[in-house]
């Protein structure tokens, strides 16, 4: 059978129709695309974390008489920088994809944004570690003066050199693993996704 | 939000195209239901860009970018089965003589025959059976046209192998 023959069948195909009232109703429905899930998923992050960390911040700055309102302090701080990282992520989201663009530049802007994504996630992730060591141990310092000949304080004890190096062995025990599950989960979320089109990038270059 | 004026204006407008999104969502859809969500997912895209149609190209040029668009980077699961085409599911109202069965078995080895392809072969496939020139597909998928030539012919190659084996 010859493919122009195909072609006339192909044109005269009879369509199942969606009636006016039926298309109209579609038009209220959102969106269930990946980047659209993304966005959803982000706001529903955001709430969390307002919930969680207001709930902290409120906890830490009146329980213990007090005392321990530099943990909420800190909470804010972080919850600061998850709006900023929120909003940049939101940002990447916006950019991610462009439906009336041309098939192939749609899919070398998603890469592009879902890539940088990717790796604007591992970054914010793996710094929350040993941003929390550094507060932590100030706050152990502070409360707990007394207990502060150890390695990780610089005192007569132990050299200056000592301390750096306990506290770089630290970071790295913390922050690595922290790294590897973050890359693991990430690739998970998002590694097949972006293999994919990578592979229907290639095949378009492809002669 | 749009008027509902704009709604009736794009509602007509994809009467008059609406067969097309239904060819993108056999090709690209996996089964009945996901045929479906397919075809939900392109309508709303398509909503959503209608504001910023400007008509500088031709309406079913863009309308073929967002449906492609919307069916190959939509990258929604796929299940492991190569579904057929379901004659069944046109309404008997339309099954009209003139597209009799031996057609619907012409077709239905064209769509095993596609579903079979890439996704990138399936839009190359798509745009020649709807009779696009070069010029309108390198438009809607961004690939030069000495390299579209050379993919079309050996995606036809491959359709025709695909057939004779079916």
């Amino acid at each position: 059978m010859e493919l122009d023959q195909l072609k006339k069948i192909w044109q005269q195909e009879p369509s199942v129709t969606k009636e006016d009232q039926q298309l109209l109703q579609l038009l209220r429905k959102r969106s269930n695309n990946p980047i659209a899930r993304m966005k959803r998923n982000l706001l529903f992050e955001l709430i969390a974390i307002v919930a969680l960390y207001g709930a902290t911040i409120v906890y830490y700055a009146y329980a213990f008489h007090g005392t321990m309102s530099e943990v909420s302090w800190f909470m804010v701080v972080i919850a600061l920088s998850f709006l900023l990282y929120y909003y940049m992520k939101n940002r990447l989201l916006n950019k991610m994809e462009c439906v009336a663009c041309q098939v192939k530049s749609n899919l070398q802007r998603q890469v592009n944004t879902l890539e940088k994504y990717v790796k604007f996630y591992l970054i914010a992730g793996t710094a929350l570690a040993p941003i929390t060591i550094i507060f932590f141990g100030w706050l152990f310092y502070i409360k707990f003066p007394a207990k502060t000949n150890s390695i990780f304080y610089l005192s007569g004890n132990y050299a200056w050199w000592q301390t750096t190096l306990a506290w770089l062995v630290f970071f790295i025990v913390f922050t690595v693993p922290v790294y590897y599950v973050n890359k693991w989960y990430v690739k998970r979320l998002y590694g097949r996704h972006i293999q994919k089109l990578k592979e229907l990038l290639n095949e378009m270059d492809e002669a | 939000m749009q008027s509902n004026e704009q709604q009736q204006e794009f509602v007509q407008l994809l009467n008059q195209h609406q067969a097309l999104i239904h060819k993108v969502c056999n090709l690209y859809g996996h089964g009945h239901t996901d045929r479906e969500d397919l075809f939900q997912e392109i309508v709303v895209q398509l909503w959503k860009a209608y504001p910023k149609f400007r008509g500088e190209s031709k309406f079913s040029t863009w309308l073929y970018r967002i449906a492609l668009n919307t069916a190959i980077s939509g990258l929604r699961k796929r299940k492991n089965h190569i579904a057929s085409f379901e004659p069944e599911n046109i309404p008997t109202d339309i099954q009209d003589e003139v597209y009799n069965a031996e057609k619907e078995v012409q077709l239905d080895q064209l769509y095993n025959a596609i579903r079979q392809l890439s996704e990138i072969e399936k839009a190359l496939v798509m745009l020649y059976l709807e009779d696009k020139s070069y010029d309108e597909m390198e438009e809607i998928l961004g690939i030069n046209q000495n390299n579209l030539r050379v993919k079309m012919n050996r995606v036809k190659e491959k359709i025709r192998k695909l057939i004779k084996s079916e």
